[in-house]
C-alpha cells in the first residue's frame, strides 16, 4: 500500500493525529517530516499544525516544512527565533553559534537551562527541536558566521540575524546582499529594540551610520520581554518571506520601545 | 530657528521624547548631539523629515531631527 492510501486510511475528518503520523514514518521507514508534507500535499492536516488551519492553507504549511532557513546566533534572539520556526514546522534549520551556555543567559536565553550549562547553545538547539517537533531537521553549526560563508548557509531562502555584535551583523548583512538572501534583522538593548528586512538594499548601513570602528555599544543590559517581542516580529517577518506574502518592511526598519509602548516604522 | 527634535530608545532616559527647540542658523545634526550631551559615536541613526541623513547635515527652520541609538545587542 502506497504512502498516500495509508494516510487516507489512518487519517480522521481530514486530521492526521500525531501518534498515527509516528507510527507511519516508523512503519514505511521515512522521516515525520515526510509524511506530514505527504499528508498536507493530500490536504490532511497534521494534528500538529491543526491550529495553523484558517491562519495558513495547507499548501502554504508544506511550503513551510519544505523551507530552509539560517539562523545566525543562538543566545538570547536566537533561542527565542528558533523555538518559534520549530512550532511553526519550518522544516530545516540551519543554526550557528559558537558558544556554551553561561549562568548570566538564564534570564532571556530560552534554550538555556540550569541542569545544562556549560551545553554547546547549537547542541541545546537540536534537543529542544528533538522535543517539540521532531519533524523539523536541524543542522547545528558551532561556529561563527564567518567560517560557514562558503558552507550550509547558502543553502537558505532567509538567513535571520540574531548576532551579538554591530561588526558581525554588517559582515552578514554584506554577505546576504552580495549573496541575494533576504535578511531579518532584529537587535536589542535593554527595553528597546529593532527590526528590518534587507533584500535589495544594504539596509543594515542605514541602520548603522558609521563604520564599526567608530560605534561605541552600550554594555548589553537587556530582559526577556524585549527579546521574545523582537524576535516574535522576525520570525513573523520570515513567514512572510518564505510564503512570499507581501510586507511593509520589506527594506524598512521600525524602532520598538517597549518601555513607551511605541512602535515607530522608518 | 526652531527644531523640533525627537529622541528615541535609551537617548530619552532623563531628556525628553519630542521638543522644539532653538538654535543658531549655522547648526548641524551632530552640533544638536552635542549639545544634549550625546557622544556621536552612540548614534545609531540620524534623519531629518524622516529621511536619513548624515551626521553633518545642516538643519533648517522647521525641521524635524529624529536621533537613535546603536543597538547591536541579542
Amino acid at each position: 500500500m502506497s504512502l498516500v492510501s495509508k494516510l487516507r486510511k489512518r487519517s480522521r475528518d481530514n486530521i492526521l493525529f500525531f501518534a498515527d503520523a509516528l507510527a507511519l514514518a516508523e512503519e514505511c521507514g521515512v522521516n515525520l517530516a515526510l509524511v506530514e508534507q505527504a499528508a498536507l500535499e493530500n490536504d490532511i492536516w497534521p494534528e500538529t499544525y491543526l491550529r495553523h488551519r484558517g491562519v495558513f492553507t495547507s499548501i502554504e504549511q508544506h511550503r513551510l516544512l519544505g523551507s530552509t532557513v539560517a539562523l545566525i546566533g543562538c543566545g538570547g534572539l536566537g533561542g527565542q527565533i528558533f523555538e518559534e520556526l520549530v512550532r511553526l514546522g519550518v522544516g530545516r534549520i540551519i543554526v550557528l553559534d559558537p558558544d556554551r551556555f553561561a549562568a548570566h543567559n538564564l534570564n532571556r536565553q530560552l534554550l538555556c537551562t540550569a541542569p545544562e550549562l556549560g551545553l554547546l547553545k547549537v547542541e541545546a538547539a537540536v534537543r529542544r527541536a528533538k522535543a517539540v517537533n521532531p519533524a523539523v531537521t536541524v543542522i547545528p553549526l558551532a561556529r561563527k558566521f564567518s567560517q560557514n560563508i562558503n558552507g550550509e548557509v547558502r543553502q537558505a531562502q532567509v538567513i535571520l540575524d540574531a548576532l551579538d555584535s554591530v561588526t558581525d551583523r554588517l559582515e552578514l548583512a554584506d554577505f546576504c546582499h552580495t549573496a541575494g538572501i533576504p535578511l531579518v534583522h532584529g537587535a536589542v538593548n535593554g527595553w528597546y529594540g529593532q527590526i528590518g528586512v534587507q533584500k535589495e538594499t544594504l539596509l543594515l548601513k542605514k541602520i548603522y551610520l558609521h563604520p564599526p570602528e567608530n560605534i561605541k555599544e552600550k554594555p548589553l543590559a537587556v530582559i526577556c520581554c524585549t527579546v521574545a517581542a523582537v524576535a516574535s516580529l522576525q520570525v513573523a517577518e520570515t513567514v512572510k518571506l518564505l510564503l512570499r506574502l507581501d510586507s511593509e518592511l520589506t527594506d524598512r526598519w521600525k524602532s520598538i520601545d517597549l518601555r513607551s509602548c511605541e512602535i515607530e516604522q522608518l | 530657528m526652531k527644531i523640533t527634535v525627537k529622541l528615541f530608545a535609551f537617548f530619552r532616559q532623563d531628556r525628553f521624547k519630542e521638543e522644539e527647540r532653538r538654535y543658531p542658523d549655522t547648526t548641524t545634526v551632530t552640533d544638536v548631539i552635542q549639545g544634549l550631551g550625546i557622544a556621536v559615536d552612540e548614534v545609531g541613526v540620524t534623519m531629518i523629515n524622516s529621511r536619513h541623513c548624515a551626521l553633518d547635515s545642516s538643519l533648517k527652520a522647521g525641521d524635524v531631527l529624529a536621533i537613535f541609538p546603536v543597538i547591536g545587542g541579542g
